[in-house]
């Protein structure tokens, strides 16, 4: 259901309607006027103003080099304990992302933000190209808990993002915070390797309207309003973008089915493979988001929808060019936060709302029509005339109430403490097919699909989880130069239980410019339901016995600042992972069933360095190295990555970004046999036209991967530990986009 | 991999012609500089604060504003003059100070803190730490530092954010009225 079609007459159309806006004056424009000025009569009008009119004057900035500033300087966190704190001091280790690194570096989506994040990396799964995001090493995608605006957005069915997740576009972002390292003793459930919360933009991140559009690469288009208005007394921010593209239409030389057709190939049956060929990637995505403001109060609503998303490859690893999905999205959150409720106390009170939709819109062919197997060797063949077809339908609601409150009444305390509620129930599973779910014998498609939904052959039930939490952080400034963070959170849950999450961070900065921190966390991750209530699959099952995976880690954080220009950061850290969850064979079911009964242990090293040069360019570095031991199999895999950036004023408001993201050779699984996947460096340059002073006229051109790297991402293997994508997944080339935006 | 014809030449027709009208010409209009707001509102800050009476050696001696350390304020000091210029508060006289040691904040009400060359923030807080010194500096991190109130730009306006705590335990009073236009920051 394409509710926007734009085609690129019609994106031509609007920039060039986007020019014809432009009010005639701000051509004219100038900052050469500034020298003039009266400056005495200037600040006695200021003066003649009252307050609240004052700080709505739209002034002409001082510093054209505040951008340099703003990339080493400004760096404080609020997703550490919930209270703002410089990174340096807060008790954990954290990243943060403004918009303003976000338009920089020219990012379009979410997972090219998080890419700049020391030991962050976004791999791919086969299934619609769905990205992973590993962190520490722990590459399984469901252990980062990812919130907008404090509100956890993974879904209950498989703990990660959505099943065909469809991107996330990046103008309505004003900040990516992003824990490294456990989270779950402020954040609770998922915050395991980390915690990424992305926060929208309110009215006043948005200066006046803003329209811009983007077209690229790959048919790529974007378009985009911001606007942020006051009303009375209200705060409006809106944005809203709409993103399609084609795909990079990546080639997969074989696919799983390519295997198959090998095999089949002795008894003369013919092969089905579309491989080679390229796998189809196109998306719409549509984002809207609302931030409403009202003295303490907020009401923020946030919709996402992706349609005509193409799987490109399907869940059995084979080329699926006609597969489409669509996915809707829906956030409400009404706040109330007021910072000084009575003295010493800030209360915050929220109600929110999730609620995830997602279905198949064409048949999802999970193989194709003439599809055979054999039944005994090379003796009885099963045979699908019309291949196996698997429409399934996803529902999900999530509804939260969160109290937390800080108390300063004590000398050298500062209280924090909290409880809140959830709902959450998977409320329409839909699934239809044309296999007998009792025979498995095909059906004919001329009879029409079976409608397996509520009944017992459906894949998943609608199960619901209830949880509640208590929390209570303490922040003790015990001696001079000393703090001591204590943090404990309960979560109790209908289906698995309660969980107790401590961590303690003692910080400590015996001069001015080094601060030393130790910290200890416990995280847990809840079981998904895939996990505990997967049904009707002839290889895997889940397991509602199963309880939450934990983790324990312990990390040392140095933060030094030699200057007010150069700020370094280096951190060590160590893991145990117990409980990890697992598909295991097993003999009495012939399946694959969820257990508990994984450890792995991981080490790592993060350095960081960010340093403004001169007041034309500055440089940020990272780099990280991890290796995690899984100790069932006595397999360790070591993996490392490294990101550089460089922000230059080539000339007055002329910016240019160079980006460069080296990902080490990735290790095989040791019952993969293909060998290690090597080292990728990619390079990306964006040019970018802004006059800070005024501000209206934004324009960018940008290239990605400038070299034309062959950027790869593995392909993972089958239970059986088969390879069914043998070629792995192959990222885009070089590729290009131009921008431009207009603020009235 | 190349970008799609219809990005091509519409690139060559609008885009180019667009870049070359981009640079500009004069206006004469009266340009208000981030600095004047930043003077006024530093103004009305030391207006609306409430000292203890202590602090002030004598019946008659004047609010001090002092500066510390190189700023847009440092060529300019004219703006903040201009401020304060034949205005009073609570019958003192307001006198604007530039200062180079942390030594001399002790006579001083209010402590602009700029860009420090000598100095880290949190040397200048361990000072002043035991005075009645409002400290006003620029950038959310000024508050987490330590500080009182910081500027911070928000598109291309100035505004403010308090530390309501840090202004406590200072025992100075800011007005509610005062509180009321700035984004309160609770540092932990």
């Amino acid at each position: 259901m394409p509710v926007l079609k734009l085609n690129p007459a019609h994106f031509s159309l609007l920039l060039i309607m986007l020019f014809l806006l432009l009010p005639s004056q701000a051509l004219y424009a100038d900052e050469n006027a500034l020298s003039v000025s009266d400056t005495g009569g200037a600040i006695e009008q200021l003066k003649q103003l009252d307050l609240a009119d004052l700080l709505e004057v739209d002034v002409t900035l001082d510093d054209v080099f505040d951008i340099f500033d703003a990339l080493v300087q400004q760096q404080n966190v609020q997703v550490a304990t919930g209270s703002k704190q410089s990174i340096a001091r807060a008790p954990a280790v954290t990243s943060v992302i403004s918009a303003q690194d976000i338009e920089a570096t020219g990012a379009r989506d979410i997972d090219e933000v998080l890419e700049m994040i020391p030991g962050f990396h976004v791999s791919r799964h086969s299934t619609a190209y769905n990205p992973i995001y590993s962190l520490r090493g722990i590459k399984t995608d469901f252990q980062v808990l990812m919130m907008v605006n404090d509100i956890p957005i993974d879904t209950l069915y498989t703990g990660g993002r959505n099943a065909v997740w469809g991107g996330m576009s990046v103008k309505q972002i004003a900040r990516v915070e992003v824990i490294r390292g456990p989270g779950s003793a402020v954040h609770g459930a998922d915050a395991f390797a980390g915690a990424i919360n992305i926060i929208t933009k309110n009215k006043n991140d948005i200066d006046g309207t803003r329209i811009g559009s983007r077209l690229g690469s790959y048919n790529m288009r974007d378009v985009w309003l911001e606007h942020g208005q006051k009303l009375g007394a209200l705060d409006m921010g809106l944005v809203l973008e709409y993103q399609t593209t084609d795909g990079h239409d990546p080639l997969i030389r074989r696919d799983g089915q390519s295997t198959l057709d090998q095999e089949l190939a002795h008894y003369a049956i013919p092969a089905l493979s579309f491989a080679p060929a390229t796998a189809n990637l196109q998306r719409k995505n549509l984002d809207m988001n609302l931030d409403l403001g009202w003295k303490y109060w907020k009401l923020r609503l946030g919709y996402q929808g992706h349609y005509d998303t193409a799987l490109g490859i399907n869940y059995n690893n084979i080329l699926d060019p006609k597969s489409r999905f669509e996915d809707q999205r829906y956030r409400a959150d009404l706040t109330y936060h007021n910072p000084l409720i009575a003295d010493n106390w800030d209360v915050t009170t929220r109600l929110s709302y999730l609620d995830m939709q997602s279905k198949a819109t064409e048949n999802q062919i999970q193989t194709r029509p003439g599809f055979t197997v054999p039944v005994t060797t090379g003796q009885d063949f099963l045979n699908y005339p019309e291949g196996i077809i698997f429409n399934s339908g996803i529902n999900e609601r999530q509804m939260r109430l969160d109290v937390s409150a800080f108390y300063f009444g004590f000398e050298q305390h500062s209280l924090r403490m909290g409880a809140g509620y959830s709902y959450g129930q998977l409320y329409e599973i839909t699934h239809e097919t044309n296999i007998d779910p009792v025979t498995g014998m095909p059906v004919p498609l001329a009879a029409g699909l079976l409608n397996l939904s509520d009944t017992p052959y459906v894949f998943l039930p609608e199960e619901k989880r209830k949880s509640w939490y208590v929390f209570l952080q303490d922040h003790w400034k015990f001696y001079e130069n000393w703090e001591l963070t204590t943090g404990l959170r309960y979560d109790h849950y209908s289906d698995f239980g309660g969980t107790l999450n401590p961590r303690f961070a003692l910080v400590w900065q015996p001069i001015p410019k080094l601060t030393a921190k130790l910290l200890y966390g416990h995280a847990f991750r809840a079981p998904s339901f895939v996990e505990l209530y997967n049904q009707n699959n002839l290889i895997v099952q889940g397991n509602p016995n199963v309880k939450a995976e934990t983790i324990d880690t312990t990390e040392l954080a140095l933060n030094y600042y030699v200057n007010d220009r150069l700020h370094l950061g280096v951190n060590i850290y160590t893991f145990n992972w117990q409980d990890a969850l697992q598909f295991q064979f097993s003999p009495d079911l012939h399946k694959y069933i969820v257990q508990n009964n994984e450890r792995r242990k991981g080490q790592g090293l993060e350095l960081e360095a960010r340093w403004k040069v001169g007041k034309r360019l500055s440089l940020l570095a990272n780099y990280a190295l991890q290796r995690i031991t899984t100790k069932h199999i006595n397999v360790t895999s070591t993996s490392q990555d490294a990101y550089l950036r460089a922000d230059w004023l080539l000339m007055p408001k002329w910016y240019l970004n160079a980006q460069l993201n080296w990902v080490g050779s990735r290790e095989r699984n040791p019952v993969d046999a293909r060998e290690d996947l090597g080292a990728y460096t990619q390079i990306d340059l964006t040019l970018r036209y802004k006059d800070i002073r005024y501000n209206h006229w934004n324009l960018a051109f940008g290239i990605r991967n400038i070299f034309d790297e062959p950027v790869i991402e593995p392909s993972t293997i089958s239970e059986f530990g088969e390879a069914r994508l043998p070629d792995d997944l192959p990222m885009p080339g070089r590729n290009y986009f131009i921008e431009l935006s207009y603020r009235f | 991999m190349s970008m799609k014809c219809c990005c091509l030449s519409f690139l060559k027709g609008g885009l180019l012609g667009l870049l070359l009208l981009l640079p500009s010409l004069p206006q004469a209009e009266l340009v208000i500089r981030e600095s004047y707001v930043k003077a006024v509102l530093l103004f009305n800050f030391t207006r609306y604060t409430q000292w203890p009476e202590s602090v002030f050696q004598a019946i008659g001696s004047p609010y001090r504003i002092c500066v510390l350390g190189q700023d847009t304020f440092e060529n300019a000091l004219t703006e903040l003059d201009a401020a304060v210029e034949g205005e009073t508060i609570r019958e003192r006289e307001i006198e604007i100070l530039r200062i180079e040691s942390i030594e001399q904040t002790q006579s001083c009400q209010v402590l602009f803190i700029a860009e420090l060359k000598n100095y880290t923030l949190q040397e200048v807080f361990a000072y002043i730490r035991d005075y009645p010194i409002l400290s006003v500096g620029n950038g959310e991190d000024f508050i987490l530092e330590g500080g009182m109130i910081a500027y911070y730009q928000q598109g291309t306006k100035v505004r403010f954010a308090v530390n309501p705590q840090a202004v406590n335990e200072a025992k100075l009073k800011i007005s509610a009225n005062l509180l009321q236009l700035a984004r309160i920051i609770n540092r932990q």
